[in-house]
């Protein structure tokens, strides 16, 4: 390669920093990202027997959860993005979560099996067993 | 000559923003868990992986043509048709759904995405535009040479 003889600046960075530059941002993006981004589980927990759901990765955990009749339920959405746990028939909704909010919802106070979905992605869907 | 490097590290940096936006939403966005529907072992979830990796190299590839010439032209149409590609996903993942996954919340990883991608494909759409037509005058005024 020959010196640009209109004295293009790009020409006097030596080859070795343009083929590093763009490898030490993204390692130096992504290790930053690691530090600073927040811990996804940390706030997820329930308190021990408690009944819960999680929301992480844009799914349910449990899938299916079982409950007693009237029993609050504590909703948690460890993603960064908005969820909700609504009921198909609507006798349940957390309204929007935001990232990284709880909720709670109480379930039925009839025995039954519950669907619901995240009304805001209506792929996801989790159901509630609600037992005398 | 400076005009046209400085559309190319434009493009580079728009990409390479676009790539770290997803890698970001993938790992730590919940992202890595969507598979709705696949096509062609491609879901959401993967397609998050594979436009962080590609946008990586293609800001890599658009930096070193700074120096190396000849990749300048490809690797600016491939810039191109990524950010643009990355673009029309999220416009069809906000209307009519992308691979079964739809999503009408505003962001602020999205507006930084979409804003990286609309620089990169300004940029670099300006650099292959620009590139040909002058390639097309000069084949004219060899020709009438």
């Amino acid at each position: 390669m020959t010196e640009d003889p209109t004295g293009d600046p790009i020409r006097r960075i030596p080859k070795l920093v343009l083929v590093l530059i763009v490898p030490v941002v993204a390692v130096i993006a992504i290790g930053l990202t690691q530090v600073l981004a927040p811990d996804d589980t940390s706030s997820s927990a329930a308190p021990a027997g408690a009944a819960a759901i999680s929301i992480k990765d844009f799914t349910f955990t449990p899938p299916t959860l079982t409950v007693a009749p009237g029993s609050t339920i504590t909703v948690t959405n460890a993603d960064q993005t908005p969820h909700t746990v609504t009921a198909t028939d609507k006798s349940f909704d957390t309204g929007d979560l935001d990232g990284g909010a709880k909720g709670t919802i109480t379930a039925p106070t009839e025995a039954g099996t519950y669907d619901y979905i995240c009304d805001i992605h209506q792929y996801m869907q989790g159901t509630l067993k609600v037992q005398g | 000559m400076i005009a046209r490097r400085t559309l190319l590290i434009v493009g580079a940096a728009g990409v390479l923003v676009s790539a770290y936006i997803h890698y970001y939403l993938y790992f730590h966005g919940g992202y890595r868990g969507i598979s709705v529907d696949r096509v062609l072992g491609l879901d959401i979830s993967r397609s998050f992986a594979l436009q962080a990796v590609s946008g990586f190299f293609i800001a890599w590839a658009l930096v070193l043509s700074l120096r190396w010439d000849r990749w300048a032209m490809p690797t600016a149409v491939v810039g191109t048709l990524f950010a643009a590609g990355a673009l029309i996903a999220y416009v069809l993942a906000r209307t009519s759904g992308l691979l079964g996954f739809t999503d009408d919340q505003t962001s602020t990883e999205a507006v930084i995405a979409v804003a990286s991608e609309l620089a990169a494909v300004a940029s670099l759409g300006t650099y292959v535009v620009s590139g040909l037509i002058t390639r097309r005058n000069a084949t004219a005024t060899e020709l009438r040479t």
